[in-house]
């Protein structure tokens, strides 16, 4: 580099270099030689030497060694309470606490899909009345129906009675025919009980008459029924 | 404490015996070797020493948890040097996004208080220090980084040029116009 001609951009970029000493041997004797040729930087090189003397007469040095003195500290203990996730997967434990909460994880999912809903079941032991009818909670494994239940709950489907319409769902045989009956029994017992100015005058004659029939002394009964036998129709 | 006596000379013995499992030492000299360079170039993103702090541990625990892979194509410093400016960058534009949003200024804590060796001159010195770091850190960019890794680090251009991704030619001119501002603003600042 000795003896080379350097241009000002060239001087430019060795100029903080040689300020601050890091210029090799051959890289400063050349900036010197050149120098004379750019006054104004010679000025420059003044100025920065001046400002920059100041400036190194900071200890940033003992500043930085204080202000992070606790980092090793605090860096070992971060790391000592944060797992990275590899870490966590890879730890035996982790493992079967997955396993354990997949297995459960599925279990529930079967239990939930199969499980439970409401359901009515007729209770076999009752004497026809609707309210005595009970709804227990029991868990769906989806039967076979047969055919005779299907038409029997078909049937049903079309009665006016938001009871039965449920119970059509899930009867078996033996279940339609105790309902036939029991709806029977109550819809009588309704009759009975209830206002039937809504029927018509020869139902509510036929429900009368049932009525009186159901009052009459048994003696009474059988000698009428012996008076009808002896009636041409 | 057999192993503290253990002195590790260079990045690659860092990494040896932190790959054979011997991670307290290693993680020990590692952080103690590198941790005035991480807080310092954190700190010219923040000016705040809190943030500087957390940024220098949260580096060291991602640089860390890499060094295993760590393949040694840069050195170590540079390979710090790009997670620390990578985690200020995101978390500095992270902060700004939220003071869009908020409508508000982030706060920025210019308490500098570089200690000084006596009394006397203490207020005088902390001034300059606090003036100095102001000034650099209104520099562009590139020109505050290659000033600060070639004056405080003492990395070679080239070691500047793989870390920012500038050519050497650059570089040095940056170098020069960052001395020139650093020198015309203390000037100023001094002769007030």
């Amino acid at each position: 580099m000795e003896g080379k001609q350097l241009t000002r951009k060239e001087m430019e970029e060795l100029l903080p270099d040689y300020i601050f000493k890091r210029l090799s041997k051959d890289e400063t004797e050349a900036f010197e030689q050149n120098l004379p040729n750019f006054p104004d930087l010679v000025e420059e090189i003044e100025e920065v030497r001046k400002v920059f003397w100041k400036l190194e007469q900071m200890d940033i040095d003992g500043f930085l060694e204080r202000k992070t003195r606790n980092i090793p500290v605090k860096v070992s203990n971060k790391l000592a309470r944060k797992k990275s996730p590899l870490e966590i997967l890879s730890h035996k434990g982790f493992v079967t606490a997955v396993a354990g909460l997949g297995v459960i994880i599925i279990a529930l999912s079967l239990f939930l899909s199969k499980g439970y809903r409401n359901e009515i079941k007729p209770d076999r032991n009752i004497n026809g009345s609707v309210s005595e009818m009970k709804i227990e909670r029991a868990p769906l494994i989806s039967p076979e129906i047969p055919d005779s239940v299907i038409e029997t709950s078909s049937a049903l489907y079309g009665f006016d009675f938001p009871v039965v319409d449920e119970l059509a769902y899930s009867m078996d045989n033996n279940v339609a025919e105790d309902l036939t009956e029991i709806v029977n029994e109550d819809l009588v017992k309704l009759v009975d009980q209830k206002n039937i100015s809504h029927l018509t005058f020869e139902k509510q004659t036929e429900l009368e008459l049932m009525k009186n029939l159901d009052q009459i002394d048994e003696n009474d009964f059988q000698q009428l029924i012996e008076e009808l036998k002896n009636v041409k129709i | 404490m057999i192993e503290l006596a253990i002195n590790l000379k260079t990045d690659r013995e860092i990494i040896e015996e932190y790959s054979k499992g011997n991670i307290e030492q290693a993680t020990n000299e590692f952080v103690r070797r590198y941790k005035n360079f991480i807080y310092l170039v954190a700190y010219r993103y923040f000016r705040n020493y809190d943030d500087a702090e957390d940024i220098t541990q949260e580096v060291f625990i991602d640089a860390l948890r890499k060094l295993k892979d760590f393949r040694q194509e840069s050195s170590l410093k540079t390979w710090l040097y790009r997670i620390t400016v990578n985690k200020a960058k995101n978390l500095l534009r992270r902060r700004n996004l939220i003071s869009f949003i908020s409508f508000s200024r982030p706060e920025e804590d210019n308490d500098l208080d570089f200690p000084d060796h006596t009394q006397s001159n203490k207020l005088e010195n902390k001034e300059l220090e606090e003036k100095f770091l102001e000034v650099l850190a209104s520099l562009p960019e590139k020109q505050r980084e290659v000033f600060s890794l070639r004056y405080f680090e003492d990395l070679s251009f080239n070691e500047i040029s793989e870390m920012l991704g500038t050519s050497v030619g650059g570089l040095k001119a940056n170098y020069f116009h960052a001395v020139r501002k650093i020198a015309s603003e203390m000037k100023k600042y001094l002769e007030e």
